[in-house]
């Protein structure tokens, strides 16, 4: 169903733009030689320019650089080899030199997009505007004195990606996936963390609605820091209906920005001031501009990782999955990687029906992230061969799961240590059926007499005998034989 | 024993050498000099203690022959250098109690070639000015007339190398404040290639045109002292890679066929010693000719524009709340207002309130990138002038020393009345002003020929 | 022709944070008006529409740092200027939202 607001005077739809702030994974911050490192005491992660002292000057991480050229093509997007850093200037308690340094003129990375699903299961494509490389502010506590707020530089300077969408989300549930695959894309990358809890990926909303069918935009309201893929789409929802009631209401509204409310479910207006200033943009004279050659950017393209959407074509075209178990499974780096270590050399079919049945279901139950499974996926796919070759039933095999999942020990161990194995030695289960056989004379002679599906009754009462240990075609055979003679 | 502050730095360094005095004898004399003429409020603050514990240090290394380029030199620093441990303020109240925790790259260079602390001297605040009346601990009097600005905003530095209060001094210049004050207290003074000396931990006033340099009684003085301090420093996105010859070494003496260009608009005032040292040139061999620098008037106005542009940033951290002079408020905001209303003087919030439309959306757009477009025109004078000459000849500052007084009704504020210092300024061509008023001008990275013929200059007495 | 009025000299001094009395904003408004329409003039040269803006005197690449942690673990340092500290934290006026 497509993404329609249904008002008294006609029919609207959502025109929206996402800028997400990803932090950058590196060992130290974008401009000093501070750990980036998540946590830490207090002020502890600070150089004197993350603390704005006089006479310090920016020197860039070319890790931070490689980050968001590596993200700039999983967003399919150019690469710019000219960009500048600018100053963008205003006061606040976190921004610790009166100015952040970004990128507003020229960014590192330009145009691309994103290919989400929309809600009627259709591709929609996103456009990327740009990806431009700045700092991160710090934290201001407000919650810890009455009347005092206290300000930790920790996170100050360590290096953002911002990645600006073009206003072609059309719903919130193209917004919502827009959001997932961008944090699939930076984490496969290694860029980004993705943790929207712990604010590494943070959200901006540009929301605005306009009747169907008209082609210019109406003005827009921004709605800052969202900070969950559930709220991001509450938040579009809601915004758009306050306009469309708004609109309906001939009432005007500002071009503002606002915040979220998840508690109350409101979008809110922020202080006017904010709304007004003028960031007076310059190029930073202590920075030159970056300028990136052909082989470069090229190096850095050849040791790209395989990106979600080209290895869901490769486990589609060379493991023969189905197309909802290959996106299942690269949804995730984590989880596309615990099944190719597991898969490798093996049945995938089989291990993809091991990692999403019994594994999900396992982690999910106990809240474990698949990183931290303790099956590890080689003894995962060991467990698949015990199954391939015989040693142990498909049956038998669920219960080896659960004692690998609890003890982390490998399932031939395991298989030994309980005696789990098949039966195979035809001479003892022979035995087993002549002896059921004989306690059953009434039910034999009814096959005989042509009833054959207690064949099946049979196979079951030896199953039952064997716990299971009996290979169960051995002892299908068998029996096949026994009630010949 | 003769009064040793009467050597210049490279025959003290000779003295130190042979051991006809010690560093601790030789900074005793300076600290003397100091206490005798504080009345000229050349120094901010001075480091006594400090220095004879340094100067002490050095002589220990030179008895195990450990000695640096500049071992047991004492030396008066511009307050706009951070210095570890002492107090640096920018001449301002709103930085009057800021005890830096590290050191600026230049500083910890002349250190680490064994030069002695003295103190660190006076600057218009957060050099702003040419007369050194901004400073929020006072006028510094010009030691040829009290009654007189030494210029700035490097006054300090000159007041206190001219007085011989050091053997020499560090400056920085945005606008001409190295051989502003140079040519008002009749000393050398020599601003490098821009990207030469590292700016880091130098006090930022405006960036793009921020360039440390030196002061000092002669130009093979200032030669000595800035080959310690160029050379690149990663700490310093903007500090070249370039080699640094040992300038010092390069001052021959001979300028036989050089050509000397002297721009035309430099002329409109001429010093009494104009004459006799073209004559001087011509006798040394050099070759005089005229040059065109048609955007030489420009200089002043784009200098305008984009210095307040970008000072206004640079200045947007001093809010109290980590270092320097708090004022308390009710808010966020109220503190901030109450720090930096009481913290910088008047002249600094005018250029940055200014300096704030510079960058705003529409001043960007109509001023500052105009005038940076008008600055790469300047630089083409530059650029065409050097096809035809190897350096630019010209006095420094055309005009007498203006009182303290008449500075301060405005005299110094004649906006723009800097024209034959700020064009180098804007293009970071490296520049110097001999003990006579009189200057040079090089090509990029030309240094030392800069040096050399500024060094046959000052022989013009 | 760029006209400041005392309003916007007076809301680009709340920009920087700093207050200026309606008088002396007055007496600089008439005057940066003056000097905008003076620059205002020089600046129409047509000359200048045949170069880029210089933006530094600087002209070598920009050097990049490798991604190793070289400083931190300073904090008594970096508190050591401020005027209230509290538990390495530095202290300042509710910030309101
Ligand atoms: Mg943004
Ligand atoms: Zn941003």
């Amino acid at each position: 169903m497509t993404y329609r607001i249904e008002g008294k005077t006609g029919t609207w739809e959502l025109v929206c733009g996402l800028e997400v702030h990803c932090e950058i994974i590196s060992n130290s911050k974008v401009f000093s030689g501070a750990s980036a490192e998540f946590g830490g005491e207090p002020n502890d992660h600070v150089a004197f320019l993350d603390a704005g002292f006089p006479g310090q000057l920016p020197v860039l991480n070319e890790k931070c650089v490689e980050q968001c050229i590596k993200t700039g093509f999983g967003l399919n997007a150019k690469i710019n080899k000219h960009s500048v850093f600018d100053r963008k200037n205003y006061f606040y308690g976190d921004l610790p030199t009166g100015y952040q340094i970004t990128q507003l003129f020229y960014p590192i990375v330009g145009e691309g997009y994103l290919d989400v699903t929309n809600e009627d299961g259709g591709i929609s494509r996103i456009g990327i505007e740009r990806l431009h490389l700045e700092q991160d502010a710090g934290k201001s506590i407000h919650d810890m004195h009455p009347t005092r707020s206290y300000l930790d530089f920790n996170r100050a300077g360590v290096g953002l990606m911002e990645i600006v969408s073009k206003p072609d989300v059309r719903s919130p549930e193209e917004a919502g996936d827009y959001l997932r695959k961008l944090r699939s894309i930076v984490r496969y990358l290694g860029t980004c963390d993705g943790n929207m809890d712990e604010g590494s990926m943070r959200c901006d909303i540009n929301v605005s609605v306009r009747k169907v069918g008209e082609t210019e935009f109406r003005h827009r309201v921004e709605i800052k820091n969202v900070n969950s893929v559930k709220f991001v789409m509450q938040a579009i929802d809601l915004e758009a209906h306050r306009q469309v009631e708004l609109y309906e209401a001939g009432q005007t509204f500002p071009q503002e920005t606002r915040l979220f409310d998840p508690e109350n479910m409101e979008t809110r207006s922020m202080r006017s001031k904010e709304n007004a200033l003028d960031y007076r943009y310059f190029p930073d004279p202590d920075l030159p501009p970056l300028d990136i050659t052909d082989e470069y950017i090229e190096n850095i393209r050849k040791n790209l990782p395989e990106l979600p959407e080209v290895k869901k074509a490769r486990f589609m075209d060379e493991l023969g999955l189905s197309e909802y178990d290959a996106r299942i499974l690269v949804s995730d780096r984590e989880t596309a990687l615990y099944f190719e270590t597991a898969a490798k050399g093996r049945d995938a079919k089989k291990v993809a029906n091991w990692v999403m049945g019994d594994l999900f279901a396992a982690l999910n139950r106990e809240y474990i992230a698949i990183e931290n499974s303790p099956v590890s996926p080689e003894n995962l796919g060991a467990l698949v061969d015990l199954i391939t070759d015989g040693t142990i039933s498909g049956k038998i095999a669920k219960e080896v799961f659960e004692i690998m999942f609890e003890t982390k020990k490998d399932p031939a161990a395991i298989v030994e240590e309980k005696g789990l194995k098949q039966v195979s030695d035809t001479g003892a289960i022979e035995k087993m059926i002549d002896e059921i056989l004989a306690a059953n004379p009434d039910k034999v002679a009814e096959i005989k007499a042509g009833k054959d599906k207690l064949k099946g009754w049979f196979v079951g009462q030896i199953m039952k005998a064997s716990q299971g240990k009996v290979n169960p075609a051995l002892a299908n055979q068998l029996l096949e034989q026994k009630l010949k003679n | 024993m003769t009064d040793l502050t009467e050597l210049t730095l490279t025959d003290a360094l000779k003295g130190l050498k042979e051991k006809k005095f010690s560093s601790v004898e030789l900074t005793k004399a300076y600290l003397g000099k100091m206490e005798e003429l504080r009345r000229l409020n050349a120094y901010i603050t001075e480091t006594p203690e400090k220095a004879l514990q340094m100067a002490e240090e050095s002589d220990n290394r030179r008895a195990k022959g450990e000695a640096g380029k500049l071992e047991g030199i004492p030396l008066g620093i511009k307050d706009m250098f951070c210095t570890k441990g002492t107090k640096t303020t920018a001449a301002s109240r709103i930085l009057s109690n800021f005890i830096p925790p590290f050191e600026a790259t230049t500083t910890q260079r002349l250190w680490d070639a064994g030069a002695v602390l003295l103190g660190k001297t006076n600057t218009d605040e957060f050099a702003m000015g040419s007369s050194t009346i901004t400073s929020y601990y006072g006028v510094t009097h010009n030691p040829h007339d009290e009654n007189k600005v030494p210029g700035g905003s490097s006054g300090g530095s000159a007041a206190a190398v001219a007085a011989h209060m050091c053997a020499g001094a560090t400056g920085t210049e945005t606008g001409g404040s190295i051989r502003h004050p140079a040519s008002f207290c009749k000393v050398s003074g020599f601003k490098p290639t821009y990207g030469r000396c590292s700016r880091y931990g130098v006090i930022a006033y405006a960036s793009s045109l921020d360039e440390p340099g030196v002061l000092a009684r002669s130009v093979e003085d200032c030669a000595r002292m800035i080959e310690v301090m160029a050379g690149h420093d990663p700490k310093d996105s903007t500090s070249s890679h370039r080699e640094v010859p040992e300038f010092h070494k390069m001052l021959d003496k001979n300028i036989k066929g050089m050509k000397i260009g002297i721009p035309k608009e430099y002329q409109e005032l001429l010093p009494a010693n104009w004459e006799k040292a073209v004559q001087f040139l011509k006798d040394e061999g050099a070759v005089l000719m005229d040059v065109d620098m048609p955007h030489t008037e420009e200089a002043g106005m784009v200098y305008y524009v984009i210095s307040q542009g970008e000072a206004t940033t640079n200045l947007a951290r001093y809010d109290g709340a980590r270092y320097g002079v708090r004022e308390n408020g009710e808010t966020l905001d109220e503190m901030y207002m109450n720090t930096r209303m009481k913290g910088f003087g008047q002249e600094v919030r005018n250029r940055m309130i200014l300096g704030t439309f510079f960058t705003s959306a529409k001043g960007y757009h109509d001023y500052f990138v105009p005038a940076q477009k008008m600055r790469s025109l300047i630089k083409q004078d530059f650029d065409k002038a050097f096809e035809k000459v190897d350096v630019l000849f010209s006095p420094a500052v055309p005009i007498e020393p203006f009182t303290i007084e008449e500075a301060k009704h405005g005299a110094a504020k004649g906006r723009f009345n800097d024209n034959y210092l700020m064009p180098s300024c804007l293009t970071g061509v490296p520049a110097g002003c001999a003990n006579n008023g009189l200057q040079v001008i090089g090509r990029m990275w030309d240094d030392a020929t800069v040096l050399k013929v500024l060094d046959v200059v000052e022989m013009c007495k | 022709m760029t006209k400041i009025d005392k309003d916007t000299i007076k809301e680009m001094a709340f920009w920087v944070r700093v207050r200026i009395p309606d008088e002396e904003a007055e007496v600089m408004a008439k005057e940066f008006t003056e000097t905008l329409s003076w620059i205002g003039e020089r600046l129409k040269n047509p000359e200048i529409q045949t170069v880029p803006p210089m933006v530094t005197p600087f002209d070598e690449q920009i050097p990049l740092r490798q991604d190793i942690v070289t400083e931190g673990h300073q904090t008594a340092a970096v508190l050591s200027n401020a005027t209230d500290a509290t538990d390495e934290f530095f202290s300042v006026p509710k910030m309101v939202e």
